[in-house]
């Protein structure tokens, strides 16, 4: 469904993206993991039109997002990162102006609008205007609406950041929901847990390259050792362990059989390895402020 | 067609809800042009305030269009809602000219106090002079607008430069005085508010133009709203390059 060769987009000197390869079949959900700064939204960007591409060639159920883009344009949706519901209006209203735009009858869009706002809790305030929202209902407005569109394909970039718990499980469960309907989702997050939930596949990148992609369990399945014990403090003890982990005055080592003593006056978590594990363990995913 | 549907979409969203929402906005806008035509009604009595009607006239369009800056830049900059609708079959056309419209719709309640009050003191303005007048300067200064928010990159900037070039618009053209007062009366076409107010204040009889300058003054406002049409629809392309 969305195969890219090559895919490079450079901004002076400066590559935000580049040699960028993959494919992912229909109805597959892509979730995109990267720190901030990685190429993800660049990526998103390119591939839903806004973007030309400065290299490299992208294809979307076998249309080229180029040279092809206003046939594409029909069978994608988009919530872009930080993207935001205009305030004066309605959760009603807008919904319904994103499926008159479109192309739906004014029936249909109207059918549309409250099916999906039902769905995603947001009926009660479909007349209050969005300013007076809260910031998850807001995302849950940009949400409703996209899914309200039924598009083949939809680029969520980022959409659950800065949301409560209650609300980033809704957009979670609109997610689910898009899967079960064979919709080709494409996640960007930074948010390790929630890639690892819902995706069928992962793409990490990082500056702007493809560090790895494979199915969640099998990006786990490389992190050495079978356990992670998880110490914070000075411990004074060193494990027998396949890989360690620094951070700070925190330790994760990473074992195959648990130890059978564990330091006393530290703070101790022993857990299975997680795709987590796997962010921290391949080392080229660089922290935030370096 | 579909073009067509998306510009009056668009114009519903950000023209009448806008206006109907945010009527204080409508109020804004038109306090500007008020506060000339009572200075010059003061000053100048019944003459001064029908000067202070034909640029308020021409105030009003044009500040409208010129404030697409700041409605396409806080679409494109701050909520990302160009973004949405580029990955959606929406025509880039069809959401600037509902811009450009909208920006019209925002200003009809002024225009229609202003239209009302020049009916009143019997001044000739439905002429056909005066309605090619607007209609070129709505689609000339709507140009502008949207022309200018593509090159604005923060919102803070969006907000002030249409202010700015509200008042070179309407201050540095003879909209509120004669073209006859410039040095060369022919430097007053240069803007499509000095071009539209010749036309205006000779159709309604406040001042009396030659034909030269009248011509000049009509050929400007062609030259002036084609290039912003065209600008308009050339810069209304999703793809940033």
């Amino acid at each position: 469904m969305i195969v890219c060769r090559e895919l490079g987009r450079r901004y002076g000197d400066f590559w935000a993206l580049r040699h960028v390869t993959f494919e992912v079949g229909r109805g597959q959900t892509l979730g995109v993991l990267g720190p901030n700064g990685a190429g993800k939204t660049t990526l998103v960007r390119v591939l839903t039109t806004e973007l030309a591409p400065s290299e490299g060639n992208a294809w979307i159920a076998g249309y080229d997002v180029v040279s092809q883009s206003e046939k594409l344009r029909k069978l994608i949706a988009a919530v872009p990162q930080e993207s935001k519901p205009i305030d004066f209006l309605t959760p009603y209203e807008f919904v319904l102006s994103y499926l008159l735009l479109r192309g739906y009858s004014l029936r249909e869009a109207k059918r549309r609008t409250a099916d999906s706002l039902r769905e995603f809790g947001l009926w009660d305030v479909r007349n209050r205007e969005v300013d007076s929202l809260s910031g998850g209902m807001k995302r849950r407005v940009l949400v409703a609406a996209i899914f309200a569109a039924e598009a083949e394909v939809v680029f969520l970039d980022e959409p659950t950041t800065g949301l409560d718990v209650y609300s980033r499980r809704l957009v979670w469960n609109a997610i689910s929901e898009l899967k079960r309907r064979g919709t080709t989702v494409v996640l960007t997050t930074h948010y390790v847990e929630e890639a690892a939930a819902l995706s069928d596949v992962i793409l990490v990148m990082d500056r702007g390259r493809v560090l790895d992609m494979a199915p969640p369990e099998q990006l786990v399945e490389k992190v050495p050792g079978r356990h992670v014990v998880e110490i914070y403090g000075r411990d004074g003890v060193a494990f027998v362990s396949r890989a360690v982990v620094e951070i700070g005055e925190r330790k994760l080592y990473y074992v195959d059989t648990l130890p059978s003593e564990l330091p006393r006056g530290s703070r101790v978590v022993v857990r299975p390895k997680s795709l987590e594990d796997y962010v921290l363990t391949i080392g080229g995913w660089r922290h935030e402020d370096n | 067609m579909k073009t067509i549907r998306d510009a009056l979409v668009i114009a519903w969203v950000n023209g009448w809800i806008a206006a109907v929402r945010g009527w204080v906005w409508v109020v804004s806008s038109a306090v500007g042009p008020i506060s000339f035509l009572v200075i010059l009604t003061v000053y100048g009595g019944l003459s001064g305030l029908k000067w202070g009607l034909v640029g308020g006239l021409v105030w009003t369009i044009a500040s409208n269009g010129i404030f697409l800056i700041g409605d396409a830049t806080y679409y494109r900059v701050v909520i990302k809602y160009q973004s949405m609708l580029t990955a959606a079959p929406v025509s880039p056309v069809g959401y600037a000219l509902g811009l450009a419209l909208s920006a019209f719709i925002f200003a009809a309640p002024t225009l229609a106090v202003y239209l009302t009050a020049m009916a009143w003191l019997g001044m000739q303005f439905l002429t056909a002079s005066t309605l090619y007048a607007l209609t070129t300067l709505w689609l000339a200064s709507a140009g502008v607008g949207f022309t200018l928010s593509g090159f604005v990159r923060h919102m803070r900037y969006a907000w002030s430069l249409p202010q700015i070039l509200t008042v070179v618009f309407t201050v540095g053209a003879p909209v509120y005085y004669s073209a006859y007062l410039l040095p060369i009366p022919h430097l007053g076409v240069l803007l499509p508010t000095g071009a539209a107010g010749i036309l205006i204040q000779n159709s309604t009889g406040i001042a009396a133009y030659d034909a030269g300058l009248l011509t000049a003054a009509a050929a400007a406002l062609a030259m002036q709203s084609t290039l912003g049409v065209v600008f308009l629809l050339k810069l209304a392309q999703w793809r940033q390059r």
